[in-house]
C-alpha cells in the first residue's frame, strides 16, 4: 500500500465515521484539554495572585506596635525613614486599625413568593483608618475598588467609609448605603472594595469562609482616629522596598531604629509572607493543585478509556476488511497502520478541536472558569483565556513539527510547569514585562522559578 | 502443481470431533480448470482455505508450486498468500472505502509486485470489461461489476493460482456466465483455476470435477457428457 492510498483510505474512514470521529475527538479534546487546563492552574493562579498584589502594592514589610499601644501620627514614619537604608524605601503608610462591630441591613428574596424584606446583620470586624490625603494615592496596600466611589481628601474625619468586597457581596450589599458600628456611630458606605490583606477573609484560628462573618470597613485616618477616641495618633505601619533591597538588612535597622526612636512602645517587623490571607492563598495554590491533579487525571484516564472503547468498536466495524486484507497477504503490521493513521488523525482533530479553546472564546465560559478557577477574588484576574490559548498552541507545536507522534509530547508542552514563563506557545511580550514580585522573590532566593515556592516555605517553617 | 497428501481436517467441539475433511489426496496441474462441487457442508470451502492456506490441516501436507505450505512460519504463509495464491469471494469482499482501481491497486501492491505482464490496475480493470468504472465505489456497482473488480483484484497479482469460493453464488444467470467466462480465460493463459460451487451446471465448463461428499473425494474426473461451452450451460 502506498502512503497517498492509505492517506486518502483513512481520510475516506474518518469521513465515512464522523459521528465516532467527532465524538473521539471531542472525548481527546475534552480529556486532554481539562487535563492540561487543570495542569495549568498553578501557573495561572499564581500569575493572577502576583498580578493582583502587585496592582494593590502589598506590602513588604510591617511595623505592629503592641496591643493598646498608639504613638503620634507621623513618628512613625520618621523613624522609618531615618535608617541607613532609607534611599531602599518605596512607601510608607501609616495606620490605625481598631476592632469594631459592624450591623448592616439587607434585602431577603422570598423564594416562594417573590416578595423581599428587610433583614440585619451584625458581625464583628475591624475598622482601618488609612491616609486619603495624598492625591497621589495610597503608596502601600492600596483599595481596588468594585462599587462605588473611592475616599479622597474630603472624607477626612467625615462618617464615610469603604466596606470590604467580599462581605458586600454576601449580602448583596448596595454601593451605598448605611451601617452602624460600635460606638453606636452610623456611617455611610460610599463603595466596596479589595484589599491585599483581605483578598481571602479567614477566622481569627486561620479557618476559611470568614467573609460573610467578618466585616472590615476602611475610612480615612482622621475618621477612625475620632471613632476610636484616638486623636493623633496610628498604631502600624505598611513599608514597601526596593526588589533588590536585602529585607534582613532593612528589618535590623527598622528595629534599630524604631527601637531607638521610640524606647517605651513594644513593636514587631514582619513580612508579608507572614500576612494570613498572603500565605492562604499561596500555599492554598499548591495543594489546590494536588486535589485537581487528581480530578485531571481521572478525567484523563476517561478520556482514554473512551476514546480506547470508541477506536476498537471502529476497529471492530472493519474486522471484514482485516480478514479480507490478511487472505491477500497483507502482514499484520501492515494491516494495523490504517487505524493507526486514523486514530494519529483523530488525535490531532481533538487537539484542533480543543473545546476549551472555543470555550474560552465565550465571555461566559471563561467567567464561569475564572469563578471555578479562583477561590479568592483577587484585584486582578488574569484571563484564564490566555493560559488555555497557550496551551492549545504549546500542544498543537509537536503535532506540526512531527505530524502525528505529537500527542505525548502535547502533553508534556500543555503541562507547564514554569509558572513565571510567558504561557506556552505565547511570545515573550505578550506576558506583562515587569512582574515585580518575581523579581523580588528572584533576588531573596536566586531562582525565579520553583524556588520561589521552596524560599518561600522555607522561610515560613 | 498442488499436492495434497492424506489431508485431514477436524474440529473438535468439547466431546464431540467434527470431520471436514478425511484422507484427500489430490493433485492439480498448472493451467488446469477446476471445479470442486458438493452439497453444503462437504468441505469444500474447507478444502480452498487449505489450499489458500487460510486454515491449516489436521493431518497430511500440502504442496504448491513445490512450496510446502503445512508447517510453515506465519510468515512464510503471509509471502504465499501474496506471492502464490488469489482468493475470489462469493460475497466479492472489496473495500467499500477504495474506488474499484484502488482496490485492485491494493491487490497489486499486497503481493508487492507488479502484475506478471507489467499491466496497471485500470489497464486489468479494462481487461474484465470495467474500463469506465474504475473510479467507482463498490456501493455504485453492480453484483455482477463488483464480482469482476474482485477478479481483477485477484487476476492483478499475477499469482499462479486463483481460488474462487462460490464466486457465482451471488449473481444471476447471465452475469455469472459472465464471471465464469473470465476465470475461464485465466485458465486459458496458464494460471490454475479451482472453483467450489454446489451449482452442478457449472461443473460443466471445467476440465476436470471433484466431488466432495462428507469431506471425502467421490468423484474425480471430467464432466459428465464431456466438457460444456458457456453458451450451453442452464441454470
Amino acid at each position: 500500500m502506498t502512503p497517498r492510498l492509505l492517506l486518502t483510505w483513512s481520510l475516506r474512514d474518518l469521513r465515512a465515521r464522523w459521528v465516532q470521529v467527532v465524538t473521539i475527538a471531542l472525548v481527546i479534546g475534552l480529556g486532554t484539554g481539562s487535563f492540561a487546563a487543570f495542569n495549568s492552574m498553578t501557573a495561572w493562579r499564581i500569575a493572577s495572585n502576583e498580578a493582583s498584589f502587585e496592582a494593590t502594592r502589598m506590602y513588604d514589610l510591617r511595623v505592629d506596635l503592641s496591643d493598646n499601644s498608639f504613638v503620634p501620627q507621623g513618628q512613625l514614619t520618621e523613624a522609618i525613614q531615618s535608617i541607613p537604608s532609607a534611599s531602599v524605601i518605596e512607601g510608607v503608610e501609616e495606620r490605625l486599625s481598631v476592632p469594631t462591630q459592624v450591623k448592616a441591613a439587607y434585602e431577603v428574596e422570598d423564594e416562594d413568593d417573590g416578595s423581599t424584606r428587610t433583614e440585619t446583620v451584625l458581625v464583628p470586624g475591624l475598622l482601618i483608618g488609612m491616609d486619603f490625603s495624598d492625591p497621589a494615592g495610597i503608596s502601600v496596600n492600596r483599595l481596588h475598588l468594585t462599587e462605588g466611589r473611592e475616599l479622597g481628601p474630603p472624607d477626612a474625619g467625615e462618617l464615610t467609609v469603604l466596606l470590604e468586597h467580599k462581605f458586600a457581596l454576601a449580602y448583596n450589599l448596595p454601593p451605598q448605603g448605611e451601617a452602624l458600628i460600635a460606638g453606636g456611630h452610623t456611617v455611610n458606605y460610599v463603595g466596596h472594595v479589595l484589599a491585599p490583606e483581605y483578598f481571602i477573609v479567614l477566622t481569627e484560628g486561620g479557618g476559611f469562609f470568614a467573609h460573610a462573618s467578618y466585616a472590615v470597613v476602611f475610612a480615612s485616618l482622621e475618621t477612625v482616629q475620632d471613632i476610636a477616641d484616638r486623636p493623633g495618633v496610628v498604631d502600624e505601619a505598611l513599608i514597601r522596598i526596593s526588589d533588590d533591597a536585602s529585607r534582613d538588612r532593612i528589618i535590623g535597622e527598622l528595629e534599630q531604629a524604631i527601637g531607638g526612636a521610640l524606647p517605651r512602645v513594644g513593636f514587631h517587623v514582619a513580612e508579608d509572607m507572614d500576612d494570613p490571607a498572603y500565605r492562604a492563598i499561596t500555599e492554598d495554590v499548591e495543594s489546590d493543585q494536588q486535589t485537581t491533579n487528581i480530578i485531571a487525571f481521572a478525567l484523563f484516564i476517561g478520556a482514554v478509556f473512551a476514546a480506547f472503547n470508541l477506536t476498537s468498536r471502529m476497529v471492530e466495524t472493519q474486522r471484514r476488511e482485516i480478514g479480507v486484507a490478511m487472505a491477500l497477504g497483507v502482514t499484520p503490521r501492515q494491516i494495523a497502520l490504517r487505524p493507526f493513521i486514523v486514530g494519529g488523525q483523530i488525535a490531532v482533530a481533538g487537539i484542533i478541536f480543543w473545546p476549551h479553546r472555543w470555550l474560552a472564546s465565550c465571555p461566559d465560559a471563561e467567567g464561569s472558569a475564572q469563578r471555578v478557577h479562583a477561590p479568592a477574588d483577587l484585584a486582578v484576574a488574569v484571563p484564564v483565556r490566555d493560559f488555555w490559548h497557550g496551551d492549545a498552541r504549546g500542544a498543537a507545536r509537536p503535532v506540526r513539527r512531527r505530524r502525528l507522534s505529537g500527542v505525548a509530547s502535547s502533553w508534556r508542552q500543555s503541562n507547564r510547569r514554569d509558572p513565571h514563563g510567558p504561557p506556552g506557545g505565547a511570545r515573550q511580550a505578550d506576558w506583562p514585562r515587569s512582574c515585580r514580585a518575581c523579581r523580588r522573590r528572584a533576588a531573596r532566593s536566586r531562582s525565579c522559578r520553583s524556588g520561589t515556592w521552596r524560599a518561600r516555605r522555607a522561610a515560613l517553617s | 502443481m498442488i499436492e495434497l497428501n492424506g489431508i485431514a481436517k477436524r474440529y473438535e467441539i468439547g466431546a464431540i470431533t467434527v470431520t471436514a475433511l478425511e484422507k484427500v489426496d489430490l493433485t492439480i496441474n498448472e493451467g488446469e480448470f477446476v471445479v470442486v462441487l458438493g452439497p453444503s457442508g462437504s468441505g469444500k470451502t474447507t478444502l480452498l482455505n487449505m489450499i489458500g492456506a487460510l486454515d491449516t490441516p489436521t493431518e497430511g501436507s500440502i504442496t504448491v508450486g513445490g512450496q510446502e505450505v503445512t508447517g510453515a512460519s506465519k510468515g512464510q504463509l503471509f509471502a504465499y498468500r501474496r506471492s502464490k495464491v488469489s482468493f475470489i469471494f462469493q460475497s466479492f469482499n472489496l473495500f467499500p472505502g477504495l474506488t474499484a482501481r484502488e482496490n485492485v491497486q491494493f491487490g497489486i501492491d499486497a503481493a508487492e509486485k507488479r502484475n506478471g505482464d507489467g499491466r496497471s490496475a485500470v489497464d486489468v480493470l479494462a481487461d474484465v470489461g470495467l474500463g469506465e468504472r474504475v473510479a467507482h465505489f463498490p456501493h455504485e456497482l453492480s453484483g455482477g461489476e463488483q464480482q469482476r473488480v474482485a477478479i481483477a483484484r485477484a487476476l492483478a497479482t499475477g499469482n499462479p493460482v486463483v481460488l474462487a469460493d462460490e464466486p457465482t453464488g451471488e449473481l444471476d444467470f447471465t452475469t455469472g456466465a459472465q464471471i465464469l467466462e473470465l476465470l475461464q480465460r485465466q485458465s486459458g493463459e496458464g494460471k490454475t483455476v479451482l472453483v467450489v460451487t454446489h451449482n452442478r451446471e457449472i461443473s460443466r465448463m471445467a476440465d476436470r470435477v471433484i466431488e466432495l461428499s462428507s469431506g471425502s473425494i467421490v468423484h474425480d474426473g471430467p464432466p459428465e457428457g464431456g466438457r460444456a461451452a458457456i453458451s450451453d450451460l442452464r441454470w
